[in-house]
């Protein structure tokens, strides 16, 4: 089975990102506690998932330009990650959005409105949020973007709105 | 250098349009445009397009910019109050990543909610030093909601930077269906002679400010006075000339 087919899309609701920066879900429940760590190599990618008009275009978090080059060769929807917004980031930023990644599972994929691509050469999984899975698990990413710069937690700002909209349609 | 421009918009299929764009007689630019092509991931069906315009400067004159207006009409509107079916700006008034602009890209970093978005604004998808500009859509629909229909009407346009005024150069459609089975099929694209959609009076609707006016006068470098004096005098030569043989018709 190919890392792409091995992708996690579960159906359960569980809670994301309580706590960010510090031992979450997404820094997996067999390491050791302590501050997360954003592996080497690991890139991860936000993908709005409902229905649109203008596109949403992914945002690629990484360490290295390199490691985001990688991602977007491995995957065959390239065509629009070459349009992905790319936030660089540095290490204290990186851990930060490694604590508020979100452990699987995650939504039924027809609700669902954000993917989040984690990977790196060795692995990969999605997790599919629906909107009150995905709003705060996007909220407490800006927040260590803000880490960065005022610019690279804006980057983020297209998928909140995108969502918020989406629920609001919803409700 | 028509595969440099297709490299420069990251377009990889075979270019579906790929033209000089005329106003007045005179090449303002070089539009590609790559087949529309069929979006389905199981949930979603839509189209994926994408493409570029590279002006030529002149003859179009400094402070003119290159945009593009898109006006959607669907089964399935988004964030927008139109009714289905009937043709709306994209993005839809109602989209808070927008601005108060009527083009595709907005024109400021700043949307609706006044939070920046930099993926939307159009600097961010300009080349050649602001002389040339990309363009990327991916509508898509649930396929739940089948059946669908989305057409677009996409329209190249120059526009003076800061004002409330383009002028259109170039209208194609594209769009995609959704049978009620859930395949996905795409239009390709359809060049059209004038807008349809695009009218003064749906500007007007939405965009109360803004009118649209003739390209040759907006978009061109005025021609020199002394040629524009040659042409008049050429023409009343021409008169003469003609009023001189009438004369001598009736005369013989």
């Amino acid at each position: 089975m190919s890392l792409l087919k091995a992708v996690v899309m579960a159906v359960a609701v569980v809670p994301v990102a309580l706590a960010c920066g510090q031992a979450g879900p997404g820094s997996g429940s067999s390491q050791p506690s302590g501050p997360p760590r954003w592996p080497a190599g690991q890139v991860v990618c936000l993908d709005f998932l409902g229905p649109t008009d203008r596109p949403v275009f992914p945002v690629i978090l990484a360490a290295k330009t390199e490691d985001a080059d990688a991602f977007v060769r491995a995957h065959g929807d390239r065509q629009i990650l070459r349009f992905a917004r790319r936030v660089i980031a540095g290490r204290e930023v990186l851990d930060c959005a490694q604590g508020c990644l979100p452990g699987p599972p995650g939504s039924s994929s027809d609700r669902a409105l954000l993917g989040v691509r984690i990977w790196t050469k060795k692995a990969a999984r999605e997790i599919r949020l629906d909107g009150p899975q995905a709003l705060p698990v996007l909220q407490a990413l800006q927040k260590c973007l803000r880490k960065q710069s005022a610019e690279a937690a804006s980057e983020l700002n297209a998928l909140i709105t995108s969502v918020r909209m989406m629920m609001d349609k919803e409700h | 250098m028509a595969a440099v421009l297709l490299l420069a918009a990251g377009v990889a299929d075979a270019a579906a349009v790929d033209k000089n764009i005329l106003a007045c007689g005179q090449n303002v630019g070089r539009l590609i445009l790559a087949n529309p092509a069929v979006y389905d991931d199981g949930t979603l069906g839509g189209v994926t397009v994408q493409g570029s315009f590279s002006g030529n400067y002149p003859p179009l004159r400094n402070g003119i910019e290159i945009r593009w207006v898109q006006l959607i009409s669907t089964t399935h509107p988004l964030n927008t109050n139109a009714a289905p079916n009937t043709p709306y700006f994209d993005p839809g008034e109602l989209d808070m990543t927008g601005d108060y602009d009527p083009f595709y890209w907005n024109t400021t970093l700043k949307g609706k909610d006044n939070n920046n978005y930099p993926q939307f604004w159009y600097k961010n998808y300009q080349f050649n030093g602001g002389q040339g500009i990309t363009f990327y859509d991916q509508p898509k629909r649930l396929k739940s909601s089948a059946p669908v229909s989305w057409l677009a009407e996409l329209n190249l346009v120059c526009w003076e930077t800061g004002t409330k005024n383009f002028s259109v150069l170039w209208t194609g459609t594209y769009g995609f269906n959704i049978a009620q089975n859930g395949n996905v099929t795409v239009n390709g694209w359809n060049e059209l002679a004038n807008p349809a959609w695009l009218t003064q009076a749906r500007l007007t609707q939405y965009f109360p400010d803004w009118t649209m006016s003739d390209a040759c006068r907006n978009c061109l470098v005025p021609e020199p006075v002394f040629l524009q004096m040659g042409a008049l005098l050429g023409m009343s030569g021409l008169g003469v000339v003609a009023s001189r043989r009438r004369a001598g018709r009736r005369s013989s």
